[in-house]
């Protein structure tokens, strides 16, 4: 019985999205379209969190960011003081530390996997890669499916500067939409020729497909006119002025940084603010088994103006309690040196960190040995970490996704949700 | 036999095209009548009405698609269309079969189902031919058996023997090299080769049926004693061709294990160690230490052993349907196949027929289930399993890629060759195939969902190399009336002729502006970004 119902929800799904924005029978695109701009503009203000996502690519040493360790002799770098007593950052990271008020760092995060692929798969997604035999959804879609809705104009899952992990069996309407580049935005969101001229041809192929629907009905036609409708909608939309950072002051744009991540974090905040509930921006790559205190330098470069700008920005626009900012990487590095002469890939300690959402921030939780070896206290593996995400953004974890007729938890069972937060 | 009497004078021609028996002595058309009369007694019971036959031109657009991996030209389908020989659609089969693109597109499938880039593998895969093998294996009609023999049992180095890029593909990192690794190997070979899902038992007992950790590993241990040749990351990068062997190493063994030979230790049990032991059978016979794999080979390719040509029956079905006879295709369960029957008795008559490829894709491709129109009807429209009529399928990745080639005239990715198959290397496949999601797909190696998004429609759309269809549009231009134009345009875009209101249509809208390039080079962008093009029906 349950399985005839899960298959059936995903046919309805895709008829739904057919249907949505359109109460009527659709005469026209255009005509849907321009209802929608009416309706749109009596809705209010989504009130829903969103999540801003920077992964750092490749593994960051936590000792030489957010967990520094003056016993350890090995590091190049020194702790400095924050905004909070008592919590102490590296010094590649000055500008983040006077916003540590509005930040939790998680010292204990201790997640097992060490390889990058699956490590990063893991941290996306909260379960290991090949489990089940299924592609499990990555935060990004997990966030979309149920914080966004099938008729907002923009997309609800972003990447930029990186690829993120898709939607897996949370279905294609909340895979990833990737931005290579900030400052050049979607990639072909502008016809070839005028908007015009699309709308034309649009309508020429409005007119000529009723009859392929009608002939063949699966899921998959009606799944092809939904997201050729979504993406006219989202071509016509004002919301694409979102993804034009060049309508941000040169202050903004400079205290961001004029870099890929920087700019990267701007586009994101813009985004943030039109609706989209879920951006993810990357940078890398932080595997530094070589050559770590000059890479570490180029990269902290680029991070420490970006991030606490962003915070910042989102603090002044009134927006930080509703997006949570999360820090992460596919693992730790090791306290000693390595063969290379830098470090290596650590799981078994490392540092996340969140910010904004409406929690309890300006502390540190979790702490690891004087080394930065071993976590002592507040161990949070990524299960923890991954259930913490979804409470501090509303969504309920112990719900069921499917994957074909196989329910499958939001995030997987066993979690310990990280209370100091709440 | 009843053909040559109808068709006294065309018997020669008939004969040259007459597709081989089996040793059971059944054609293809015998089996394609049995596995019919099987759907349709099913399509009676249930009371569920059955669509008309296709056209032609469904027809040959379909079986192009699904045997050659891309639309047919204008030209071939003009012909067929205008063909008036009775058995035109079975020497169209043969046609499609006899081209090199069959063993291309089938190889690319196979290729990506076998070599799944991972983290361990990059390095011992990289510049590997194996997709040029497999396309040869195919186009020689290898039978099945033998194709998947000389993937177990290859070895030597990797660049005269591209098979053992299946072993290479399916290492772990230890201290001396990559090696292939016993749990890589059997989740794999088992999915592909066996249609049984056996990885969730690598760490325990499989949660929805009776098999065990045991059976994983006694499987495993078939594959414990080969070696990667070669494999050293430093050696790899330097450019040295990897290979494999088996026997015994030639390194220092690679972790001690307190296994004897012919047995292998599953991890993480504090040294349990499970006998080399068939899939649900018998411990395998050990004595004058033989080739381990080579037990494992032959015990697989047996007459007895249903589950081999079950798999490969299963997958080539859903080649063909969109959905295999069991879902999931890579995990076959008897109680979940919607047609037991037709199952068994494919598999039997393809393994009579040395599981020969070419026989089983004309047993399904003669058949009445495979050519009926993608049309529903009221009664049948929610009919996802019965085959009341052929389920509209996405085209795969490489289809599309391939398909947009053929109509425009050059290829539209931007970077990456493909695995090395003579035609379908060209520039910007990779590239392609990932923006298009195929990696989702290859695992299966079937396109099960829409998985296509806003990114995806918007290059569709809006990007300069789809947009291009200059070289098109100058071609079809030199018809001249723009009645020509677009009945030659429907010809080369949707592989059919155009309705007189579909004509009507698209010579008001190219009227408009006064039969110009751009006012045709907008009717082409229309038909691209159609459904009847993205869909293969």
């Amino acid at each position: 019985m349950a399985s005839m119902l899960n298959e059936l929800s995903r046919r309805q799904l895709f008829r739904l999205a057919a249907m949505s924005g359109a109460g009527a029978p659709v005469s026209g695109w255009l005509n849907t379209l321009a209802a929608h701009a009416a309706d749109e503009s009596k809705v209010g203000k989504k009130k829903h969190k969103s999540c801003i996502l920077l992964f750092m690519t490749g593994g960051p040493s936590h000792l030489d960011t957010f967990d520094p360790k003056p016993a350890n002799k090995s590091s190049a770098f020194k702790p400095i003081a924050t905004a909070v007593n008592g919590v102490k950052v590296s010094d590649l990271l000055p500008k983040t530390a006077t916003m540590m008020k509005d930040m939790v760092l998680l010292r204990g995060m201790s997640t097992s996997e060490g390889s990058h692929g699956r490590a990063r798969y893991y941290m996306h997604t909260g379960y290991r890669e090949g489990v089940g035999g299924v592609v499990h959804p990555s935060l990004g879609a997990i966030t979309s499916h149920f914080l966004g809705k099938a008729e907002d104009d923009l997309p609800n899952f972003f990447s930029i500067g990186g690829q993120s992990f898709g939607a897996g069996y949370a279905g294609p309407m909340h895979a990833p939409v990737e931005i290579t580049n900030p400052s050049t935005g979607i990639e072909n969101l502008k016809p070839t020729d005028s908007l015009n001229a699309l709308d034309r041809r649009s309508n020429l192929l409005q007119d000529l497909e009723k009859g392929f629907v009608d002939r063949v009905q699966t899921s998959g036609a009606e799944a092809h006119k939904a997201t050729y409708e979504r993406t006219l909608k989202l071509m016509h939309s004002e919301k694409v002025k979102a993804f034009d950072i060049s309508q941000e002051t040169a202050a903004t744009r400079d205290a961001y940084g004029r870099t890929k991540f920087g700019e990267g974090c701007l586009l994101a905040r813009r985004l943030v603010e039109t609706g989209v509930s879920f951006v993810e921006v990357t940078l890398g790559s932080w595997d530094t088994h070589r050559d770590a205190e000059n890479r570490l330098k180029s990269l902290t470069g680029e991070l420490d103006p970006a991030y606490s700008a962003l915070l910042k920005d989102l603090k002044e626009r009134g927006m930080l309690d509703d997006t949570l900012v999360v820090w992460m990487g596919d693992f730790g590095r090791t306290p000693h040196v390595g063969k290379q002469g830098g470090r290596d890939h650590y799981p078994r300690a490392w540092t996340s960190v969140l910010a904004g959402g409406g929690l309890k921030t300006g502390q540190a939780v979790g702490r690891t040995n004087d080394q930065g070896a071993d976590v002592e206290e507040g161990k949070v593996g990524t299960v923890d970490f991954m259930a913490t995400i979804c409470k501090a953004l509303g969504i309920n974890y112990e719900k069921n996704l499917y994957a074909g007729n196989r329910p499958m938890r939001v995030v997987d069972k066993n979690e310990k949700v990280v209370k100091e937060i709440f | 036999m009843s053909h040559l009497v109808q068709y006294g004078t065309l018997a020669i021609v008939f004969l040259a095209a007459a597709p081989n028996v089996n040793a059971a002595g059944r054609s293809p058309q015998a089996v394609a009548a049995d596995v019919d009369a099987l759907i349709e007694k099913m399509l009676t019971e249930n009371k569920v009405p059955l669509s008309a036959k296709a056209d032609d031109a469904e027809f040959i657009r379909r079986a192009s698609l699904d045997i050659t991996g891309r639309i047919p030209t204008a030209e071939r389908v003009s012909a067929f269309l205008s063909e008036t020989t009775p058995n035109k659609r079975a020497r169209l089969i043969d046609e499609l079969l006899a081209d090199e693109e069959y063993g291309e597109h089938f190889a690319i499938i196979w290729y990506h189902r076998m070599v799944r880039i991972d983290d361990d593998n990059r390095y011992t895969v990289r510049g590997n031919t194996f997709a040029g093998w497999l396309e040869k294996s195919f186009n020689r009609n290898d039978g099945w058996n033998k194709i998947a023999s000389n993937i177990l049992m290859a070895q030597g180095p990797r660049d005269k023997n591209p098979e053992t890029t299946f072993y290479l593909a399916n290492v772990d990192d230890n201290k001396a090299g990559f090696n292939p690794a016993p749990n890589k190997i059997t989740s794999a070979a088992s999915k592909l080769f066996l249609g049984i899902k056996l990885e969730c038992c690598e760490c325990h007992n499989h949660p929805f049926n009776t098999l065990k950790q045991t059976d994983y590993w006694g499987v495993a241990a078939f594959f414990d004693d080969i070696h990667g040749d070669n494999t050293r990351k430093k050696e790899l990068k330097d450019g040295a061709i990897p290979g494999v062997h088996e026997g015994a190493a030639v390194t220092k063994k690679k972790d001690s294990s307190n296994a004897p030979f012919g047995s292998i230790e599953i991890p993480d049990t504090k040294g349990k160690t499970v006998k080399a032991k068939y899939l649900l059978g018998t411990e395998a016979p050990l004595a004058n230490h033989p080739s381990l794999r080579k037990l494992f080979v032959t015990w697989m390719t047996s007459p007895q052993n249903k589950y081999f040509s079950q798999a490969a029956v299963n997958k080539m079905w859903a080649n063909f349907f969109g959905r295999g006879i069991v879902e999931p295709v890579d995990d076959i369960d008897m109680d979940k196949a919607t047609h037991p029957d037709v199952l068994k008795l494919l598999s039997k008559d393809f393994a009579a027929s040395g599981y020969d490829l070419k026989y089983l894709i004309r047993c399904i491709c003669l058949s009445e289930t495979y050519q009926r129109t993608s049309a529903v009807l009221p009664g049948n429209k929610d009919d996802e399993k019965l085959y009341s009529h052929m389920r509209a399928k996405v085209m795969s990745a490489d289809m599309l890629y391939d398909s947009l080639e053929v109509v425009l005239g050059h290829g539209v990715g931007t970077s990456g060759k493909g695995p090395d198959v003579k035609k379908k290397t060209g520039g910007g496949r990779e590239e392609f195939r990932k923006f298009f999601h195929a990696d989702a797909d290859d695992d299966v190696g079937v396109v099960d969902d829409y998985t296509h998004g806003v990114p995806q429609v918007l290059r569709l759309m809006n990007s300069g190399a789809i947009s291009n269809s200059n070289a098109l549009v100058t071609r079809l231009m030199k018809a001249g009336e723009p009645e020509k134009v677009i009945d030659s345009m429907y010809l080369t875009v949707l592989s059919r002729q155009p309705t007189a209101a579909e004509v009507q249509k698209m010579t008001a809208y190219a009227a408009a502006d006064k039969f110009s390039t751009k006012a045709y080079g907008d009717l082409v962008w229309v038909l691209l970004n159609s459904g009847e093009f993205l869909f293969n029906h």
